[in-house]
């Protein structure tokens, strides 16, 4: 067989077209994976080769206070600011499904902060905007004159400040639940109306229905992506107040690189490990809930 | 005969410093270092100066916060990527040696390509190692703890903040401004040494860290502690929320200098001498004067110290060390270079240097006398720095202090002042034993 005829057979060719994923896999995916499951056995301070240390680090973590806020901090970031973000994605997107001339422009600028809520711009605003003396503060003085320079940095509110950025990030779910909405079969509401059924009563019987398998594709994506969150919690509270923002993932850069001193480059690695393993509990657990409440053809 | 091999010995020590840069080729050199707005300015200018100079040479900048720098230095050392400069801290510099990112100077001072002759003594060795008693790293001048505060608030309040104040005084004076005017008063950055490291001079103890551990009692400890407590119960000293609400890193921020309201606003900053150049550049934009003295603590005169800062180190990433050398060279002993400086890392520690840029930056910063100063000031009234800190001592820092510190300044905190310090002493002491 020539090279010709080697390289034009089809599950080489094949290869050869997915060999940029494969090279981009193996480079930024699984040998750093495989270094970093390694490393979390080590004691490793980036500057000096790693010394291995068995499973110090994990017994370390379980008496670490700070790790157990992280994870707790984190929790409700995910478990509260998930399902708002998606009610209120659905909530738009029922808004918009209606055809008329400006919706497309609506569409349009409501998603762009899905595009751009992550950026660090976006963060700087935020801060601003949630400021003592910020316009968030000044809007709500003209309607409640006694919130004068209310401080959002609040431990108990700092969260909240985080939580309106993911929500207000709303834009690719709303997009997703606007295709399926297109895709529901009108002669169901037709259906509906003939036996009676006002707007409200479909929404509930058949919208809804049809829509769970979107808000359970939703709701797995979204959780996952704010349990990786980190811009929001780096750059608009950095953790604080007493660490009651502090998201998990902000943790494990913080004990990579250390503001000062040395990175605890291992101890990083084995807080990601847990993290993987806390992620996959939460997806497992969210597929084991699908039978119960997910509308399947 | 002598006077030849005079002649001779320094024709060969010239001969060998003659490293041209223009010999160079074109070349880009990296440059890194932490900082404020003005500092980049001034390092920008001064470097484009060299190029001017030396058009086959070019710089590639790196500017960042404090907080961000150390961790993106790091990560380019374990990549040997490091730029062939870099800013180095006093307290910090050891563990870089150690992990063997610096270049060893002595050969290069020996040679007579870096000129250390016109620095004192005692200033060139702030940057010796204690691992082999070579030079790292160069200090490119001398700072103070300085407490700046909003003299344009004090003179309306008729207020008079005297050299060398006592914690008593610092209390009395902040709970007066805020009756009076509502500002309160912000401490030091959460994760920071700084402050124990003043309180515990002013104890008497030299340093706070040791090899083994740290040197304050947890009775100490909560002294400390519990000054911070009552200051936030009282009202006026910022407390952990408030401060989450303000930004006190950035200097143009902070709220010395930055904010629409009285009830964001602090009477003073706990800062450096060099950092005042850059606070009075902001307070002029916020319409304020500022002034500045010793941070308040009882026996401030022995707590006070001296701090050769600002070091510049070459890295071993360095392709074109003697380039980098003639760099740092021009950095340290050129007066148009530290007149574009502005003398806003310090006082340049080259004294000739330092009296030959004096009148021509004093003209264009009213700053720079005031500082000159101060220093002047310290020098009289304060006691030999602490050594360099040992490794574990970030640590604490990050891990430690700032929990703590959270905690102080929460007026709900479930903790007494003693708790606080015995979980100081006994937190810091188990990092120093497990590092």
């Amino acid at each position: 067989m020539s090279f010709r005829q080697w390289f034009g057979q089809e599950h080489v060719a094949g290869y050869v077209f997915s060999l940029p994923f494969i090279f981009g896999f193996l480079m930024f995916m699984l040998i750093p994976m495989i270094m970093s499951l390694y490393f979390s056995f080590c004691k490793y301070d980036i500057q000096n080769p790693a010394t291995f240390i068995g499973l110090k680090n994990y017994i370390n973590i379980f008496h670490d206070k700070a790790f157990w806020k992280a994870l707790r901090v984190t929790c409700y970031y995910a478990l509260i600011g998930t399902p708002l973000k998606v009610i209120f994605a659905l909530i738009v997107a029922l808004i918009l499904s209606r055809n008329t001339l400006v919706t497309p422009i609506y569409r349009a600028s409501y998603y762009l902060p899905s595009i751009i809520g992550g950026s660090v711009a976006v963060a700087i605003l935020w801060r601003r905007l949630f400021e003592p003396t910020g316009t968030i503060n000044a809007i709500l003085g003209i309607f409640f004159p006694g919130i004068k320079n209310f401080n959002w940095f609040g431990e108990s509110t700092a969260i909240w400040v985080l939580i309106i950025l993911t929500v207000w990030q709303f834009g690719s779910s709303m997009l997703i639940f606007l295709s399926a909405l297109k895709q529901i079969n009108r002669e169901l509401y037709e259906a509906a109306m003939v036996d009676g059924a006002n707007k409200w009563k479909q929404f509930w019987r058949v919208t809804l229905p049809l829509l769970t398998p979107t808000i359970f594709f939703n709701l797995v994506q979204q959780t996952i992506n704010s349990f990786l969150a980190f811009t929001q919690s780096k750059l608009i509270t950095d953790g604080q107040p007493k660490d009651s923002t502090l998201f998990y993932t902000l943790y494990v850069y913080r004990k990579a690189f250390p503001s000062m001193g040395k990175s605890q480059m291992g101890y990083a690695s084995a807080l990601a490990w847990i993290m993987l393993v806390i992620i996959s509990l939460v997806t497992a657990l969210l597929f084991w809930s699908r039978s119960k409440w997910v509308y399947e053809d | 005969m002598a006077l030849s091999l005079l002649v001779c010995s320094s024709a060969v020590v010239s001969a060998e410093a003659a490293f041209d840069p223009a010999s160079a080729g074109d070349v880009a050199v990296g440059f890194a270092w932490w900082g404020n707005q003005v500092r980049d300015e001034v390092t920008k200018a001064a470097l484009d100066h060299f190029t001017e100079l030396y058009p086959n040479v070019t710089f590639n900048l790196n500017a960042q916060t404090w907080n961000d720098y150390w961790a993106q230095m790091t990560s380019f050392s374990s990549s040997d990527t490091l730029p062939d400069l870099m800013q180095q801290d006093y307290a910090y510099f050891e563990q870089w040696v150690e992990a063997g990112d610096l270049l060893d100077l002595t050969p290069y001072i020996e040679s007579g390509a870096l000129d250390l002759s016109k620095l004192p003594e005692s200033i060139v060795e702030t940057g010796v190692s204690a691992t082999d008693g070579h030079v790292y790293a160069v200090c490119a001048g001398m700072n103070a703890p300085a407490f700046s505060y909003n003299k344009t608030l004090t003179d309306e309040l008729g207020i008079e903040v005297p050299d060398n104040m006592s914690w008593d005084q610092f209390v009395e004076i902040s709970r007066k401004i805020y009756e009076e005017a509502g500002v309160g008063a912000i401490f030091h950055n959460f994760n920071s040494e700084n402050p124990i490291t003043f309180y515990a001079r002013g104890l008497g103890h030299e340093a706070l860290f040791e090899a083994e551990g740290v040197t304050v009692s947890a009775e100490e400890m909560e002294g400390y502690y519990q000054r911070l407590m009552d200051g936030v119960q009282e009202g006026w000293l910022f407390s952990t929320e408030k401060c989450a609400s303000v930004d006190m890193a950035t200097i143009s921020q902070h709220p010395l200098v930055y904010g629409a309201d009285p009830s964001v606003r602090s009477w003073c900053a706990f800062a450096f001498s060099n950092q005042y150049l850059a606070f009075c550049d902001a307070a002029e934009a916020d319409g304020i004067e500022l002034g500045i003295t010793s941070w308040p603590e009882d026996n401030a005169a022995t707590a006070n110290y001296l701090k050769p800062s600002q070091f510049f180190s070459i890295t071993t990433d360095t392709q074109n060390p003697d380039l980098a050398v003639a760099i740092l060279n021009y950095m340290i002993n050129d007066v148009d270079a530290n007149t574009l400086l502005r003398a806003e890392r310090g006082i340049p520690a080259n004294s000739d240097v330092a009296a030959a840029i004096a009148d021509t930056v004093s003209q264009t910063d009213k700053t720079y006398p005031i500082i000159v100063n101060y220093l002047d000031f310290v020098a009289d009234n304060s006691t030999a720095i602490f050594p360099p800190l040992p490794s574990y001592a970030g640590t604490v820092n990050t891990d430690v202090i700032e929990a703590l510190s959270s905690e102080a300044l929460d007026p709900n905190t479930s903790y007494t002042a003693a708790e606080l310090g015995e979980e100081f002493v006994d937190g810091s002491n188990s990092v120093a034993e497990n590092f």
